[in-house]
């Protein structure tokens, strides 16, 4: 149709008439964007009657176009002259489609006109749908686009007709969910439900085969989902489902291999042999050794062995398997850790598809190395133990019996092996092996302290016996602990025989007591310390102390306290005990003389030396010199003495040579040595010499409680001496003796029993009061008060004054100048009775 | 069994060196697989005071397996008629019930030491 605008123009009307044959749609315009012509295929396109199309304007017709986008258009159609664009064109029920527009410019007479050829772009596409429609029946392919933004879904005819869904225009998300859930196997829908949630929530693809139920029959789909994001947001899912096939018997094979190699104990590895290329794994594998099978397939198989540890060799390995077709080697297989993890293999050979397979069988030995390992050891230590361990079966035959067991049963191996239990034990029988055997299936122990077996040869040891019941892969088995009691009950009865030796003696030692005291005797005959008194048991101590270190010693005391017997004592404990201890009393020797005595002197040094003397010093050599009375020495030969001891020479009287000693000396005095030496009678620097370990003898007064045993020790020894049979003390004369102060110390107390031996008539020693009363003064006559008894009378005297007070400034205490706790405790040790000062 | 072992370890922990009564005597002495070693004494006897000072101390430079003892004659007379003692102080070296060493009076505690470590070394 011409429309009547404006103008006739002959050239346009011919265009328009050729045009009307044409099947597109095609208008003609002028720069105003008014429609001069349409053809009717462009009317019928826009659902208009040809003779009563309404618009005038391209604007009416193509909404999407401004007079302002025309003018541009126009514009550029006189630069290029053809122009193709997409845009929208309006039918005549106001719906809106998409065209492509193909325009050109005409000169038409005088006017230039715009031609436009519209072709609907929703033809195409429909031609397209259709192509697409046929593809997917014939391919058997649905599809489906969820938009989350607009909650909508779209379906091709295709997905309904596949899954057996009833067409409907609008289907939601939610409506196909339960439809899913129900026609999907049980065994699938874990996995799709969550590929779909790891689509939507981090915009994973994934694909799954997946059996679905179609009349009652599962087919198999492949279902792949693509999930469509923006900013991170997944706002659509385009999904596509195809048969794969119905499930056939194969198929289930499939499944059920597939199922069987993921779940297999063992793992399962193919290997391409040209490039070395791993080209399956099963689930068991990428669990064991912590790998996804993504990461593993296609790579080398290298990376999951540890070459360099292998003790295989691969070279050999590939021209064994191309050989025999199998090989069965242990070896190393590495996690992606790192972690080596022995395996035992077993590999096939298989041609699949054209190429050849290297198919693994890789067994985990990790456990079984442990297990085997514990075996080891637990087998090892029964076989070291000393105790016998055997396990029985219920006929008494032996399931087991460890190292220990058949070298006490003096057996072989073999031999025990075809004997029974009854044979070892003939107290049993088989009657009793039973009722046990019933009472270990109740739970019960057996035990026995004391059982005898009998070992080859017929010999018979004690044993003691454990037995439990066993369980093992449900066999029992009794488990016996035997303990060889042969040696301990022996040792037993040994003992026994000496706790009644012991017992017997013991009966004869009370009954004999006496008698047994009186046979004590003591080791030494001239070097006897006889003491019991606390007092004396420091010196005791230092002798103990000093003796091994080679000191020298200086031993103080009252003259016949013993200070010889000190040295002796120190001799005899020291290391020189087998060299003499040589004496030298320097208080004894004329002075002239005193000098060759102990150092010896040439012949003919002096007048008289008629021969060379050894001294006494050389003759103590290794061993002790002893010098008593030091106090006497005279200060030219403290000198001497000096020199010796610093030098540790001597030189012999008239002699050149110096002589080199080992000499320990032990020097003693009764003197007060500080004071010779502040009165110059002693060489200080000597002094200090020798009085490196002072030990001081302490006077018998001061011990008084060894009187009594002293007593008894010197009447022994004098009595056996002189031949008397002297076995009692009278009472008084020992009274005496407890009381005197024996100024002469332990020497008189000897000299006194010596002579009162003498003196006595009979059994009885009986002490003359003459013996008893010698002393420097008279007061020594009458009993002389010890310190410890002047202390008593002196706190009772005090406690008197203060009328039994002991605290306070009117107290004893302060009166005493003491501590109130000190003067308590003084008066309980002193025995200090209320009586005897409420009295004074 | 009549012999109950009592627990000497125990009491040694605490003081190596003890003076030994006739019960104590053979339960621990007669029957102990280690060696023990025996001072016999008597409470008056200055020398055997001495030797008792020097065996503490020995006591305390020996390996701990080795017991000291300490025996006075008088109080326990059967131990001392068990070993056939009468003069003091004498030293035991016992084993098992055994006599491996007798020691008699003062003696050096080189000697005793000496004696002692053959004897350890035997075991």
């Amino acid at each position: 149709m011409k429309k009547d605008v404006k103008l006739s123009n002959p050239t346009l009307d011919l265009l328009v008439k050729s045009a009307s044959l044409s099947p597109n749609g095609i208008l003609w315009l002028n720069q105003e964007g008014h429609i001069l012509a349409i053809n009717q295929a462009l009317a019928s396109q826009l659902g208009y009657d040809f003779s009563q199309f309404e618009p005038k304007t391209i604007f009416e017709v193509n909404p999407s176009t401004s007079f302002l986008s025309w003018k541009k258009r126009w514009k550029r159609l006189i630069e290029e002259s053809q122009l193709t664009i997409e845009t929208e064109q309006m039918t005549a029920d106001e719906s809106i489609y998409p065209v492509t527009m193909r325009m050109m410019l005409l000169e038409a007479g005088d006017q230039t006109i715009c031609m436009a050829l519209v072709e609907s772009i929703v033809e195409t596409n429909h031609r397209f749908k259709d192509l697409l429609e046929m593809t997917a029946q014939v391919a058997g392919v649905g599809a489906y686009e969820v938009d989350f933004v607009k909650n909508e879904m779209i379906i091709t005819d295709e997905f309904f007709r596949l899954l057996d869904i009833p067409k409907r225009k609008n289907i939601t998300i939610e409506e196909t969910r339960p439809i899913f859930r129900e026609r999907i196997a049980k065994e699938d829908f874990p996995l799709y439900l969550k590929n779909y949630e790891l689509a939507i929530s981090e915009g994973k693809p994934a694909e799954q085969e997946l059996s679905y139920l179609i009349n009652g029959k599962y087919e198999v789909f492949n279902f792949k989902i693509i999930p469509i994001q923006e900013e991170g947001q997944t706002v659509k899912i385009h999904g596509t489902i195809q048969n794969v096939g119905k499930i056939t018997k194969r198929t289930d094979e499939m499944y059920f291999t597939k199922f069987c190699l993921d779940h297999a104990q063992d793992m399962i590895l193919w290997v391409d042999e040209a490039d070395k290329k791993i080209s399956y794994v099963n689930n068991k594998l990428c669990k064991t050794l912590g790998y996804l099978n993504s990461e593993l397939l296609g790579e080398h198989y290298s990376i999951l062995v540890n070459k360099d540890e292998q003790t295989v060799s691969w070279d050999d390995f590939d021209e064994k398997i191309v050989e025999e077709g199998e090989v069965e080697i242990e070896m190393n297989f590495l996690t992606k850790k790192g972690k080596v993890i022995p395996v035992s293999t077993s590999t096939d050979r298989l041609d699949f598809r054209g190429k050849k397979i290297n198919c693994t069988f890789a067994r985990n030995l990790s456990k079984k190395k442990k297990r085997d390992q514990l075996i080891t050891m637990a087998k090892h230590s029964l076989d070291q133990a000393t105790d016998m361990i055997y396990w029985l079966r219920s006929d008494g035959s032996f399931r087991y019996f460890n190292d220990a067991f058949a070298i006490r049963s003096g057996y072989t191996r073999k031999e025990i092996e075809k004997m029974n239990i009854l044979d070892f034990f003939p107290s049993i029988t088989l009657e009793d092996f039973q009722k046990s055997w019933e009472k270990l299936k109740e739970g019960e122990t057996i035990y026995n302290h004391e059982l005898e077996m009998l070992v080859k040869k017929g010999k018979r040891i004690i044993i003691e016996i454990t037995v439990n019941l066993v369980k093992v892969e449900n066999k029992e088995y009794s488990s016996s602990v035997l303990r060889d009691m042969t040696d301990r009950i022996q040792k037993e009865t040994e003992l026994r025989e000496y706790l009644i030796e012991i017992e017997m003696l013991k009966a004869n030692a009370e009954a004999e007591n006496i008698m047994l005291k009186e046979e004590i005797e003591l080791e030494s005959n001239f070097s006897n310390i006889i003491t019991r008194d606390p007092n004396y048991k420091k010196v005791m101590r230092q002798i103990e102390q000093v003796a091994d270190t080679d000191a020298t010693v200086l031993i103080l005391g009252e003259t016949g306290t013993g200070k010889e017997l000190l040295a002796r004592a120190v001799h005899q404990l020291s290391d020189r005990a087998d060299y003499p201890m040589i004496k030298v009393n320097c208080g004894a020797l004329p002075e002239n003389l005193i000098e060759s005595e102990l150092f010896g002197h040439e012949k003919g040094s002096f007048t008289g030396a008629h021969q060379q003397k050894i001294g006494k010093f050389e003759r103590a050599e290794k061993g002790t010199i002893f010098l008593d009375e030091i106090g006497e020495l005279p200060l030219d030969l403290q000198t001497q003495l000096l020199r010796v001891l610093q030098e540790g020479e001597i030189e012999r009287v008239g002699g050149l040579k110096t002589l080199k000693l080992d000499v320990r000396v032990i020097a003693a005095t009764n003197r007060n040595l500080e004071e010779q030496v502040a009165n110059g009678k002693f060489r200080e620097d000597l002094y200090y010499r020798l009085n490196v370990f002072p030990i001081y003898n302490i006077p018998l007064r001061e011990r008084r409680e060894d009187i009594k045993i002293l007593v008894k020790h010197f009447t022994d020894k004098y009595s056996k001496k002189l031949n008397k049979e002297i076995t009692e003390i009278s009472p008084s004369g020992m009274n005496k003796l407890l009381s005197y102060s024996f100024p002469g110390n332990v020497r008189e107390l000897e000299n006194i029993i010596e002579r009162s031996i003498i003196l006595s008539k009979g059994k009885v020693l009986t002490i003359d009061s003459s013996l008893t009363k010698r002393g420097k003064s008279a007061a020594a006559n009458t009993k002389f008060n010890t310190m410890e008894e002047m202390q008593k009378e002196h706190i009772i005297e005090a406690l008197g004054r203060c009328k039994g007070k002991i605290s306070g400034q009117d107290g004893a205490a302060a009166l005493l100048d003491m501590n109130d706790k000190t003067l308590t405790s003084r008066m309980k040790k002193l025995n200090i009775d209320k009586r005897d000062y409420l009295k004074a | 069994m009549i012999f109950e072992y009592l627990n000497l370890k125990k009491l040694l922990n605490e003081q190596k060196y003890i003076t030994l009564s006739n019960e104590t005597f053979v339960k621990n002495v007669i029957g102990e697989k280690q060696p023990s070693v025996l001072l016999f004494g008597v409470s008056w006897s200055g020398n055997a005071e001495i030797m008792s000072n020097m065996m503490e101390r020995i006591s305390k430079e020996t390996p701990k397996e080795i017991y000291f003892y300490r025996v006075d004659i008088e109080e326990e007379p059967s131990i001392a008629a068990f070993f056939n003692i009468h003069k003091v102080p004498t030293i035991l070296i016992i084993k098992e019930g055994e006599v491996l060493e007798l020691l008699k009076g003062f003696l050096p505690a080189s000697k005793i030491k000496r004696k002692i470590s053959e004897i350890y070394n035997l075991n």
